[in-house]
């Protein structure tokens, strides 16, 4: 179940999504970011009880997909409480292949956030000319 | 040489042979130089080969690579300029060459010193100059080369080239324009030198003679841009002293003219002809070099009209990335079928994390055949086969109704609108905006040529859709209104940019509430108000400044446009309610409250997804595209509908 899982978030996070670091809780800002209620959603979307089947993993408010990623929640909270995060934080190694979980689903889908939108004062684009195309 | 005179008779068209220090041009279309940022550690990668393999096989006669660097201060921090002067990158860049000559294109590499200008990401070196000239695009002074300096930058200019053509490369072009360190000594107002390199043409002339003794006769290239300003030095009539002097003095296999410096070379969709046009004439009767033309040509007619005019060649770069057939189809007579540059500028010029393209969905990331994109699966039935209905005429719907009917499926396209192109077409009737109906136009087009059935002003009945077993829903998204309380009238800009004609000539104060985004909803809506005449439009913003969303190169555009215009800002601030005579304001930092008059206030809401309330039938498999899963850009929905047609597809065979 939890390759289920992970094989899901692979797919989601398989586009790149720029993320600010006052969200992303690991500081790295370059993976992908999941509200809960997203993650309710991709429950929902795959008509299984797959996320919510691991339950209890890893502790983390009975949602295991979030804390899959105990070493971002214990980075962002130091006293160790891996209480309910407002969002996952996927780790660059996820989406990178480097986790190599088998595909589960080519059709999976889930919704998508576009980190940019976060909050106003938010917004990772570059700043600089690119001597990309001119003419 | 004897300066040319425009051509009597008639000029020969876009797809005649020319020949270039005797190499032979299969037709007058250059793809012109641009990075790819496909380069790590200032090597380039297989997937710059791959995207040089995939122009040159379009059918463009000559491919000019870009992004090259020939010293380690004109590179970036993130080394995505090809490093040219280390030799040990050659067969990395013998990779880039050989892609672009087995796709039948002569292969020029354009190098470059940046010089003082930093391009905003600032370097590990002290950016150099011709002296000690401050760039309007930078905060501090150059270092002023030294002579012996000077005679460095020759020598990188030098080996670079070298290395170039030993890895396969049929000839190289010197980049002396864009305000980059070469043009920065061929300007009369940067150039303050005294020595030798005070005459503005010496030292363009001693890196031609350099690299002369390096590649022999094979073609050196010089581009060089008309640069707005008196500050640049460097205008149009200055080119015409200079280039025939530098002609002279070191001979060059062509000349290829284009305009601007950076934060203005990339014209935006507000540019719809060729800046450079009317002047080709001029141009021509000034040089005795072959000509190549660049900036802002799309079209057959103004390509055909600049070669008449006097141009040998005619380079373009955006139109090859949105399509790189583009040669080959408008050398067949087959113009209407181009994928068409909008001149959004969105995703060509950030590369995030390399150049893509918002209307190409084919122009993927590093490991991706094309841009990634998932659609959203809401229903998976087993039923296989039969016809298809895309609910939506947005670009993710047409694209999506494209791509299933030339993969031989049977598809039906609806919209309750009675126009194609959704959002699209909404964002085109601000002024400036043209470009996304360009591209409406093409994929209306192109579902006509392929025989869509399209039922526009029609919202299917779950009975009419029956008879599908494949749906895929693209029905976009709609903006929330805002809710602020009071008298004043207040629109969405959904709403403004519908009647914004009617609606101004009443309301001569123009409050625009943006959402702090900085994005087109609300610079759309101060355009609009201003074309249809306001005396007056204030732009609230609870963020730091207006058009912030914007890259550097469409917001510096932008700031020209309004230039002179009655535009006030107000940052970090909201509106709170209206009175029957304006807007009452309060700052989101101390909470103060001010008043300000208007008499129409617009506001920038979140676009929230749309979709039908549809319940499948047992049979159906449903999919969700673009933004009626999360609202986001042209780029998504072009690419959901791509991928949703192709999963589509997958199931019917």
């Amino acid at each position: 179940m939890t390759i289920r899982a992970w094989a899901a978030i692979r797919q989601w996070a398989g586009r790149p999504v720029v993320l600010p670091p006052e969200v992303c809780a690991c500081g790295i800002g370059h993976a992908g970011v999941m509200r809960l209620d997203d993650i309710d959603r991709l429950d929902r979307i795959n008509g299984i009880n797959g996320i919510n089947g691991i339950n209890g993993i890893n502790g983390v408010d009975g949602r295991g997909l979030v804390g899959a990623h105990q070493r971002v929640s214990r980075r962002r909270r130091p006293d160790g409480d891996r209480g309910r995060p407002d969002v996952a934080c996927l780790s660059p190694d996820v989406g990178r292949g480097r986790l190599d979980f088998p595909r589960w689903s080519p059709d999976v889908g889930c919704r998508r956030l576009d980190a940019a939108r976060w909050s106003p004062d938010v917004v990772h684009r570059r700043r600089t000319s690119s001597l990309g195309p001119v003419d | 040489m004897t300066p040319r005179t425009p051509r009597a008779l008639a000029a020969p068209s876009l797809a005649a042979p020319f020949t270039l220090c005797g190499l032979t041009l299969r037709n007058r279309l250059v793809a012109t130089a641009h990075a790819t940022a496909a380069v790590t550690d200032g090597a380039p990668t297989e997937t710059d080969a791959a995207y040089w393999r995939r122009l040159a096989e379009g059918g463009a006669g000559m491919v000019i690579t870009g992004g090259t660097a020939v010293a380690p201060e004109s590179t970036l921090p993130q080394r995505y300029l090809t490093e040219a002067w280390r030799p040990e990158i050659k067969d990395a860049v013998r990779r880039r060459a050989e892609a672009i000559t087995d796709g039948g294109a002569v292969a020029v590499a354009q190098l470059v010193h940046l010089g003082r200008e930093t391009l905003g990401a600032g370097t590990f070196y002290a950016p150099v100059s011709a002296a000690a000239v401050r760039s309007p695009r930078e905060a501090t002074t150059p270092h002023p080369l030294s002579t012996e300096e000077v005679r460095g930058v020759v020598d990188a200019f030098r080996i670079s080239a070298a290395n170039s053509v030993q890895a396969g490369f049929h000839g190289v072009e010197l980049h002396a324009g864009h305000g980059y360190l070469l043009a920065q000594f061929l300007s009369r107002v940067n150039n303050t030198r005294d020595d030798e390199y005070g005459d503005r043409i010496a030292l363009p002339a001693q890196v031609i003679d350099a690299i002369r003794t390096e590649i022999g006769q094979l073609p050196i290239g010089l581009r060089v841009s008309v640069e707005p300003g008196e500050e640049s030095g460097l205008g149009l009539d200055d080119l015409i002293e200079l280039l025939p002097r530098l002609c002279a003095a070191a001979p060059i296999a062509y000349v290829n003219v284009t305009t601007g410096v950076r934060n203005t070379y990339v014209p935006g969709m507000a540019t719809t002809r060729p800046p450079l046009l009317e002047s080709v004439a001029r141009i021509r009767s000034a040089v005795a070099v072959p000509l190549l033309v660049s900036q802002g040509f799309r079209s057959v007619a103004d390509i055909e009209r600049a070669l008449d005019s006097g141009a040998d060649l005619v380079g373009m770069a955006r139109p090859f990335m949105a399509d790189p057939d583009f040669a080959r189809k408008v050398i067949a007579g087959d113009e209407r079928s181009v994928r068409p540059c909008t001149g959004c500028n969105e995703g060509c010029r950030t590369f995030e994390p390399t150049g893509s393209c918002s209307v190409n969905p084919e122009l993927g990331p590093p490991g991706a055949a094309a841009r990634p994109a998932i659609p959203l699966l809401l229903t998976r039935r087993g039923a296989r086969g039969g016809p298809v209905a895309v609910l939506g005429a947005g670009p993710a719907g047409m694209e999506c109704a494209m791509a299933l009917a030339r993969s031989g499926a049977e598809v039906t396209l609806f919209d309750t609108a009675r126009r194609a192109g959704g959002q699209a077409r909404l964002a085109s009737l601000a002024p400036h905006r043209s470009g996304w109906q360009k591209f409406v136009d093409y994929q209306r087009d192109q579902l006509a040529d392929l025989g869509v059935r399209v039922r526009l002003g029609t919202s299917p009945a779950p009975d009419d859709l029956a008879a599908y077993a494949q749906i895929v829903l693209a029905t976009g998204a709609a903006e929330e209104s805002v809710h602020v309380p009071g008298e004043l009238l207040t629109l969405t800009s959904t709403d403004f940019l519908s009647r914004y004609s009617d609606v101004v000539p009443e309301a001569s104060g123009v409050a625009v509430l943006d959402d702090g985004f900085g994005w087109w909803q609300g610079i759309s809506a101060v355009e609009s108000a201003l074309a249809a005449g306001a005396r007056e439009v204030t732009v609230i913003t609870p963020g730091t400044g207006f058009a912030t969303g914007l890259s550097p190169e469409n917001r510096t555009q932008l700031m020209n446009r309004l230039t002179g215009a009655p535009l006030r800002v107000v940052a970090m601030s909201t509106v709170t309610s209206t009175t029957t005579d304006g807007v009452r304001l309060r700052h989101v930092l101390d909470g103060q409250e001010t008043h300000l008059a208007a008499d129409v206030l617009v506001t920038v809401g979140e676009r929230r997804p749309r979709r039908p309330d549809f319940a499948p039938a047992a049979h159906q498999t449903v999919r969700a595209i673009g933004d009626c899963v999360v609202p986001r850009r042209v780029a998504h929905a072009v690419a959901e509908g791509r991928a949703a047609a192709e999963a589509v597809a997958a199931r019917l065979l």
